[in-house]
């Protein structure tokens, strides 16, 4: 295998296996979170913390902000974004930890498997990390939050080597869809989720439906996950919007709102839905909507959305694959968030297990927060489950200084993040810097503070796909493209979900290339603040943006309704970099 | 509220599936049978059955279960002749296709065109073999099992009357 310098694919983990779990927690008033208290006068645990939190963006100025400008006046300079978002690459580049943070359980009704189970397939397909993401239920929150805990614990002991393996939940999140919610490892981890999900899960409180009240109890819930953070009763805690635009009911607004009240907890969503396998053929398939994105508005969505948002293209939703949608109306804003990739796997296509007979009701599921072990079944394979695997199609890549549940988690919110499907690369490392410079540049989610009139380049690095992926072919890249757009300030209308400035503005041909590819993208001499971000594919189904010729040829298709061959139609996508004039 | 035109039912349903099997269930007790029923939000988790015997008197994005010829589209037929046989103006597929009049559609035994521009306009996606409307028998249940396989609804409008 020919991997390029920062590939981790080989899971060659020289760095620390740091697993840092906290001792102890204290409430208000901690000084270490007071940064009028200067260092010195901290104890040693007190100053550990601080620095923890301020390595990972929680505490200090960088997240006050929920956007990459300086508010008012002048566009930021790094300080706005906290010393992390704005650093250079480490001179030996970072370890890309691939992972996935939507992965259902037999503690989810609709899922049967164990922790086990998908945490040997996830190593197996070369997983780093992974999301226990059960559903918020009664049942759930009564007794499954808990009973799942000393499984991931198992877990992480037998393959904590190989893959680490974060506690969360699948949030009903009230008045919205699903999101992924998960903290980091340690004594109160249960405690918090299970707090958090008896006070704010949509379906245990009944607040799923869409009115200000619960739109606002939306937000209480990431003031609670950020107060769980700050108290030290958890180290780290994130959320991520799941399925987006699969109904409609994610409002832009309340994506701007979740951003802006918990800039530290709210980052993203996914670009990409899970179930990617729900779209190939019947009836050796399920025959339907990739992603299972087959559904119409109701009377909850947003009713600004096109039909368009229903479906996905290219395997991504809506809001990501659209050049000029919503992600870039929020990019373009100057507001940080981030796209992921996930299996969102409950039940695995062609898998032939089932749930045990007996226990596999409703009935045993709510009086023991889990269906029975799966068991070997007679039916067959399971033509009509549309998921795959954690690791086997869906992969978000983290660039991580260390393999560590709290580098994972920095890296996420630091949006040091590509995605793709069905391998089909091996690394994507995308630096900005001056042009023609040495300078090792700044990487994917970096907001950089830059002088008008110098010229500034993009250097693009990517690994060709070296080995047969999972479905036993070596995907081949066919295109590359750069998408830019102006950075505007805050959108008069929070319902926005148009960034009609933002296009493709470069789109590389690197068909039949393998191996290490490097692209420089000349971006020409710094006039007014914009971002960049990229895309590729393996060409294999294109069209003309939703947006018009004008804002790209080849994008990613619709994908059809009951005939969608997640395999032929393979796409990557990174995060952006920012360019601000200071 | 009922005239001698229009009328209009607000059962306390969360979705247009649930509108519609209320609308059927109370049919003779209204006493009406107009030419277009419909369905429409007002307002999170507010379904509303309305009906009229001219289109023109129905809202914009209505969306019709029961209109001249729905009883027609059932199994798979040519959007030309889904226009012969039908109210429906129109058929548009999402982004901007426009689909030929000789191209095949699947109805699915399932057909919601919408009011846009006082027209009746059915938006189509691609399927495996030709079009299918938009509007899906039976989108995947959230949170239940995903690996279910669904039987096709019957023709909704016609058999349930």
């Amino acid at each position: 295998m020919s991997h390029g310098p920062h590939d981790h694919h080989g899971h060659e983990h020289d760095h620390p296996h740091e697993h840092e779990y906290e001792h102890g927690h204290t409430g208000a008033g901690d000084p270490a979170l007071d940064l009028a208290v200067p260092d010195a006068e901290l104890n040693p645990g007190q100053l550990r913390r601080r620095g923890f939190l301020q390595a990972a963006g929680i505490l200090g100025a960088g997240l006050a902000s929920a956007s990459v400008l300086s508010g008012s006046s002048a566009f930021a300079d790094e300080a706005v974004r906290g010393a992390q978002r704005a650093r250079r690459a480490p001179r030996g580049g970072y370890s890309w930890l691939s992972g996935d943070h939507h992965i259902h359980t037999q503690q989810s009704s609709d899922a049967q498997y164990r922790v086990v189970d998908h945490v040997q397939h996830a190593a197996a397909f070369g997983l780093d990390w992974m999301v226990i993401t059960d559903h918020g239920s009664i049942a759930h929150a009564k007794i499954g939050v808990e009973k799942v805990n000393p499984d991931i614990v198992a877990a992480r002991e037998q393959f904590g080597e190989e893959t680490l393996v974060f506690q969360g939940l699948e949030w009903n999140i009230p008045a919205a869809e699903h999101g992924t919610v998960f903290v980091h490892p340690g004594r109160n981890e249960v405690a918090v989720l299970q707090e958090f999900e008896n006070s704010f899960d949509g379906v245990v409180t009944n607040t799923t439906a869409n009115n200000a009240a619960n739109e606002n109890a939306a937000l209480r819930g990431l003031d609670f996950l950020a107060t769980s953070v700050t108290k030290g009763r958890v180290k780290d805690a994130m959320f991520f919007a799941n399925h987006p635009a699969r109904k409609g009911i994610d409002s832009p607004h309340e994506i701007r709102g979740w951003r802006e009240r918990q800039p530290g907890i709210a980052l993203g969503m996914e670009g990409a839905p899970g179930h990617q396998a729900a779209g190939i053929k019947a009836p050796t398939g399920p025959g339907s909507g990739r992603g299972f994105y087959d559904f119409s508005p109701t009377a909850d969505s947003f009713q600004g959305y096109p039909l368009e948002s229903y479906r996905t293209w290219g395997g991504f939703d809506w809001m990501t694959s659209t050049v000029g949608g919503l992600w870039d109306s929020l990019l373009s804003e100057g507001r940080p968030w981030w796209v992921t990739a996930n299996s969102d796997s409950h039940t695995v296509y062609l898998d032939d297990s089932i749930r045990p007979p007996g226990q596999d009701t409703q009935a045993y599921f709510d009086a023991n927060g889990r269906y029975g072990d799966p068991i070997h079944g007679t039916n067959g394979p399971a033509t009509g489950s549309g998921d795959f695997w954690p690791g086997s199609y869906s992969r978000t890549h983290v660039g991580s200084e260390a393999f560590s549940y709290a580098d994972v988690m920095r890296g996420l919110r630091a949006g040091r993040v590509w995605v793709d499907h069905g391998c089909l690369v091996d690394a994507v490392d995308v630096r900005l810097r001056k042009a023609g410079s040495r300078d090792p540049g700044f990487p994917l989610g970096s907001a950089v503070s830059a002088r008008r009139g110098q010229r500034y380049e993009l250097v693009i690095m990517i690994q060709t796909r070296s080995t047969p992926n999972w479905a036993q072919f070596v995907p081949s890249l066919a295109q590359v493209d750069v998408i830019r757009g102006s950075v505007t300030g805050p959108a008069s209308d929070r319902d926005t979900f148009n960034a009609p400035d933002t296009a493709v503005v470069q789109t590389y041909d690197v068909s039949g290339r393998s191996g290490l590819i490097t692209l420089s993208y000349d971006l020409g001499k710094l006039d007014d603040a914009f971002y960049v971000r990229l895309r590729g594919s393996d060409g294999n189904r294109t069209a003309v943006g939703l947006n018009g010729q004008g804002v790209y040829a080849a994008g990613p298709a619709m994908d059809v309704l009951g005939d969608a061959d997640p395999w032929a139609d393979l796409w990557f996508y990174t995060n952006p970099i920012w360019v601000l004039p200071a | 509220m009922i005239t001698s035109q229009r009328f209009c039912v607000a059962g306390g349903w969360e979705s247009t599936r649930e509108a519609e099997h209320g609308y059927w269930a109370v049919r003779y007790l209204l006493g009406c049978g107009h030419t277009y029923v419909c369905t429409t939000f007002e307002g999170p988790e507010r379904v509303v059955v309305s009906g009229a015997d001219d289109l023109a008197d129905l809202a914009e994005q209505a969306r019709l279960f029961v209109f001249p010829g729905i009883a027609n589209l059932v199994g798979a037929t040519t959007v030309g002749d889904l226009l012969l046989v039908s109210a429906i103006d129109e058929v548009r597929a999402l982004a901007g296709v426009v689909p030929e009049l000789d191209d095949r559609i699947d109805t699915q035994d399932f057909v919601r065109p919408r009011v846009q521009g006082g027209r009746l306009v059915l938006t189509v996606q691609p399927g495996e073999h030709g079009y299918v409307p938009f509007e899906q028998p039976n989108p995947t249940p959230c949170c239940a099992d995903h690996n279910v396989r669904h039987e096709r609804m019957g023709p909704a409008g016609a058999t349930s009357a």
